[in-house]
């Protein structure tokens, strides 16, 4: 047996379908969520807008401490370097007899 | 309510107008989304959606159409829309699911019964949705629209923004496509 009638019953199984309708009280279901949206809805972006100023702000702060103040403290510490004297010159100058190295023990 | 009526209401937002339009048109959107998702639950969240986009973005509606046409347009696309993400949410599964034993592949592939169908036509109907589901998005509209919500070539053609004779041709190539798919599964 061919399976084409088969197939052709099965595309016509739509004739005559009667319209699918939703549950009972879809218009006020619909009407109570349309009002919960339009309540949600300040108070939802609220916290986003906020979030976003405050990272807004954030990133200006950074950016401040970042070009402003770090020239001045890296040419300070550069300097600072420069005319730093290290500790065991300071200690061969006050004891010249003191070796600077630890040299092992003559035997 | 005449139809200017109607959107003048809904562009004043009254509560009034919006009720009578959901209950005015709630059937065919619910039918039409059901046809495209096939399950009742997804169906009558995004005939809500459908509904509350209507009201927001009434403004935008030009009447350059009817607006039943701009609502079938709406449902259409959201449908659309939650099958593509459904889509490609089974593909994030899968990869999370290749690590684990034995689920039910079955889960996947649910029986869709119309609650329209006459009861002697509900098996071959249940069949014809299945193939249905894997038709290509157009052809599945067009199918949908005119011979679940039996709608004519025009209306159809006016929803989907293409001529008669395109939307004559995607109702062959549906044709065709659903004896292939029929064919293959029987």
């Amino acid at each position: 047996m061919s399976s084409t009638p088969n197939i052709e019953n099965i595309l016509n199984s739509l004739e005559g379908v009667r319209r699918a309708e939703p549950r009972p009280f879809f218009a006020a279901r619909v009407i109570q969520r349309l009002q919960e949206k339009n309540q949600m809805t300040p108070s939802f972006y609220w916290p986003k807008f906020a979030l976003a100023v405050s990272a807004l702000f954030i990133l200006i702060a950074l950016n401040l401490i970042l070009f402003l103040s770090p020239l001045r403290s890296i040419d300070q510490a550069i300097s600072d370097w420069n005319s730093a004297t290290p500790d065991w010159v300071v200690d061969y100058t006050e004891n010249p007899g003191t070796s600077i190295y630890e040299l092992p023990p003559d035997k | 309510m005449t139809e200017q009526e109607l959107i003048r209401g809904l562009r004043a937002h009254e509560e009034e107008s919006f009720r009578w339009l959901v209950e005015n048109y709630q059937a065919a959107v619910y039918n039409t989304v059901l046809g495209i998702v096939q399950s009742a639950s997804d169906a009558e969240d995004i005939s809500q959606e459908v509904f509350i986009q209507v009201f927001r973005s009434i403004d935008q509606f030009k009447g350059e159409s009817k607006l039943s046409t701009w609502v079938y347009r709406i449902a259409t696309t959201k449908s659309l829309d939650f099958l593509r993400g459904k889509k490609s949410k089974k593909r994030f599964a899968f990869f999370h699911r290749l690590g684990l034993p034995g689920e039910d592949r079955e889960m996947e592939i649910t029986e869709f019964h119309h609650p329209g169908v006459a009861a002697e036509q509900k098996e071959t109907a249940a069949l014809l949705f299945r193939a249905i589901a894997k038709l290509p998005d157009n052809q599945k509209t067009a199918f949908i629209l005119t011979r679940l919500e039996q709608l004519s070539h025009a209306e159809t053609s006016n929803i989907m923004k293409i001529t008669i004779p395109a939307v004559e041709s995607l109702l062959h190539r549906a044709k065709l496509n659903l004896k292939k798919i029929l064919k293959m599964e029987l």
